[in-house]
């Protein structure tokens, strides 16, 4: 164990991968500014340029790139009121009335601050979960794995948003993209309509590009403004007073990244709900509640705390079940796929050095992305001023490299399922059908009948009385019966006027919803 | 309005909920054309759960539109059954008039801004297939620049010369990915 985490550091702090982690933590910092380019789509964007590289270079380069997404996207909550990431709205309503206040730089030094603290305390939690999931994981077998791929599934109806109906049919639609192709178990076509193309199923980046890049990139196309339309006249000092703020308030961070590693291990919920956990958790335990939204330094330490330490637990599921919690991490799952790193047992035996790697990774991009941040505040900032069509092109290289060149048939039919994929996600957004069950269910899909077959092979039918079979199945019902019963809840409370001076719950949605 | 809204809500859902229905039941009954001893089970049931879905989408969707003609005046305008309620409907349509929003922005954009937008992205892959990526890469930068951007030509050129350059670099030089071919400029 001890040779694997010294390994695992000694293999980050090569030159070389020193030098990608560098690279990823820039082209991190751009993306992360810019709000509506996500780190899934930029690590579906960026997976064709790790193909020449070592496993671990590979990684590094990837999670390095990431996690300082998530940390740039406090930047542009926090000086314009905008998420820079979904997963940055709760930063903007108590960063956002500082900025305005003239405290916008006591407001970056809080929640990057605080972004620091909590991708330390995730990154711990991973490295020492890890060690402990391994006997876990040693156990299961290819039923218990169908198993827990149904229970990522199953989040699908919390992600859903308000009409769980549109999210499971978005999932059967992705569930039936996954089943194209050669069938596992007789090896012949189905649903391939005699295109070779189709042979070997759809291929998972193009997707993800077309979906989440394709509809982005349209947008900017069509609203020809720059991203961020904002103020930039505030005061960015005070950044000192802001770093003494968050370590004041440590206990709010605990709780905080508590929060986000939980909720960020659990599949399929990720870190948009976890912002609105945490926040509501730290004004309820707040003495100056009534501040909230209106500049709160225990919110925005909140804010900043989940939304890095969810990273950290996300990565968890991923790497000891192969299954991924979220857009950005099913992306990532892909990436580790084509580095040929296999998630599951292989990473918490054999290639444990590389899994600890990914701890060191995400520990030291972590903490030099906040110091890079607190040094590169204001020329980062004028990057959300760009003007929309200078911003197109570049925009528009991406999609088309990224769809092209990420299978190996380097075919225009990556570039077809790309366009086809733009015109679902631009179609989902404008009516308000949700895009990530569908993602999920494309990349769960081949998953789930590939242990389904296994399962059915190895055990016959006896394999559904297996007590890990059993227990994960009871997870399942629970979690479909306390998804059921939130969006049913969601449902009354969206039936009954709101009082206008509390923020309800659906005024939280309404910032955090990411169709 | 909020009929009017409702009724113009249910429509795409209508729309799109049928497409669904159709895709499924078509994967449906195409499964039943393979041999027996490929895997069918959860393509089926996959199939199966988008019909139910969509179906019980379709129905709602009908339902809705229908409740709402019956209770809608005929006489009256639509505005006049607009209840002044502060419900949490409300609150997602003062949603909708965020300019920043992504459904904002694509229910609000004037149709001759879409045709262009849709007009520059068929074009770009129309001398994608002619030309190949970097001379499509070029144009796009240009055309677009000058013609949307309504930059300089001196401006436009320097950003065109720049990207491809970087793109040729990034691709040709460092990297080695294959980009696109032209049917007419291969090297292109």
């Amino acid at each position: 164990m001890i040779e694997a985490i010294g390994s695992g550091l000694s293999q980050v702090l090569q030159w070389e991968t020193l030098g990608l982690m560098v690279g990823g933590m820039l082209i991190g910092f751009i993306v992360g500014i810019l709000p509506g380019l996500g780190g899934a789509v930029t690590l579906a964007l960026l997976l064709p340029f790790t193909f020449a590289m070592e496993p671990v270079q590979g990684l590094v380069f990837l999670l390095s790139m990431w996690i300082v997404t998530t940390t740039a996207g406090d930047i542009t909550s926090v000086l314009f009121g905008i998420p820079g990431e979904a997963t940055s709205a709760a930063a903007v309503l108590d960063g956002y009335p500082l900025t305005k206040k003239g405290q916008g730089g006591r407001a970056l030094g809080i929640v990057l601050t605080s972004s620091a603290l909590g991708i330390v305390f995730g990154a711990i939690v991973l490295g020492i979960f890890i060690t402990v999931i391994r006997p876990v994981v040693l156990m299961l077998g290819a039923p218990e794995f169908f198993m827990l791929v149904l229970l990522g599934l199953t989040f699908v109806v919390t992600l859903a948003g308000k009409s769980p109906t549109k999210g499971l049919a978005m999932v059967a639609l992705g569930l039936l993209v996954s089943f194209v192709g050669s069938d596992p178990s007789a090896g012949l076509p189905r649903f391939t309509f005699d295109q070779m193309y189709l042979w070997g199923g759809i291929p998972l980046i193009p997707i993800v590009v077309g979906l989440f890049g394709g509809a982005e990139v349209l947008q900017l196309m069509l609203s020809r403004s720059s991203i961020a339309n904002g103020p930039l006249d505030a005061k960015l000092a005070g950044t000192t007073r802001g770093v003494a703020d968050a370590l004041r308030n440590w206990p709010v961070v605990l709780r905080s990244s508590s929060i986000g590693v939980a909720i960020g291990m659990l599949p399929g919920l990720g870190g948009t709900v976890a912002q609105w956990i945490s926040y509501g958790q730290a004004r309820q335990s707040s003495k100056n509640s009534e501040q909230f939204g209106k500049g709160a330094v225990d919110g925005l330490v909140a804010a900043g705390a989940t939304n890095n330490a969810k990273d950290a637990g996300s990565l968890i599921p991923t790497i000891a079940f192969g299954i991924p919690g979220g857009a950005a991490t099913a992306v990532l799952l892909g990436g580790l796929l084509i580095l040929g790193v296999n998630p599951g047992q292989e990473m918490l035996t054999t290639q444990l050095d590389i899994t600890f790697s990914m701890v060191w990774t995400v520990v030291i991009a972590g903490i030099l992305g906040v110091v890079l941040a607190l040094a590169l505040v204001r020329p980062l900032a004028t990057l959300t001023r760009i003007s929309g069509p200078v911003l197109t092109p570049i925009l528009f290289m991406f999609l088309v490299i990224g769809a092209y060149t990420t299978n190996n048939n380097n075919s225009w039919g990556d570039l077809f399922v790309m366009i086809g994929a733009a015109v679902l996600g631009t179609v989902c957004l404008r009516w308000d059908w949700p895009r990530v069950p569908f993602l999920l269910a494309v990349v769960l899909g081949q998953l789930l009948e590939q242990y389904l077959n296994l399962s059915n092979t190895m055990f016959g039918l006896d394999w559904l009385t297996r007590p890990g079979v059993i227990i994960v199945g009871a997870g399942v019902v629970v979690t479909l019966f306390f998804s059921i019963r939130a969006v049913r809840r969601d449902h009354k409370a969206r039936l009954t006027p709101a009082p206008s001076n509390v923020l309800s719950t659906q005024d939280v949605h309404s910032v955090g919803d990411k169709k | 309005m909020k009929a009017q809204s409702v009724r113009g809500l249910a429509k795409p859902d209508l729309i799109l909920s049928c497409a669904i229905f159709i895709i499924c039941g078509g994967a449906l009954a195409l499964s039943f054309t393979y041999s027996s001893s490929m895997s069918l089970l959860l393509p089926r049931v996959a199939a199966g759960l988008g019909m139910l879905c969509a179906a019980w989408m379709v129905v709602g969707a009908t339902v809705a539109r229908r409740r709402l003609d019956e209770e809608t005046p005929v006489a009256l305008p639509a505005t006049a059954v607009h209840e002044p309620t502060s419900t949490v409907e409300d609150v997602s349509d003062t949603d909708q008039d965020d300019p920043n929003d992504a459904e904002y922005i694509l229910s609000n954009t004037p149709k001759r801004v879409w045709i262009t937008t849709i007009g520059f992205i068929c074009g770009f892959f129309l001398v994608l297939y002619l030309c190949g990526l970097f001379i499509a890469a070029a144009a796009l930068s240009l055309v677009y620049l000058v013609v949307v951007g309504q930059k300089s030509w001196l401006f436009s050129v320097i950003y065109t010369v720049i990207l491809t350059g970087l793109l040729w670099g990034l691709m040709r030089g460092l990297t080695y990915i294959p980009s696109p071919p032209g049917v007419l400029f291969p090297g292109g």
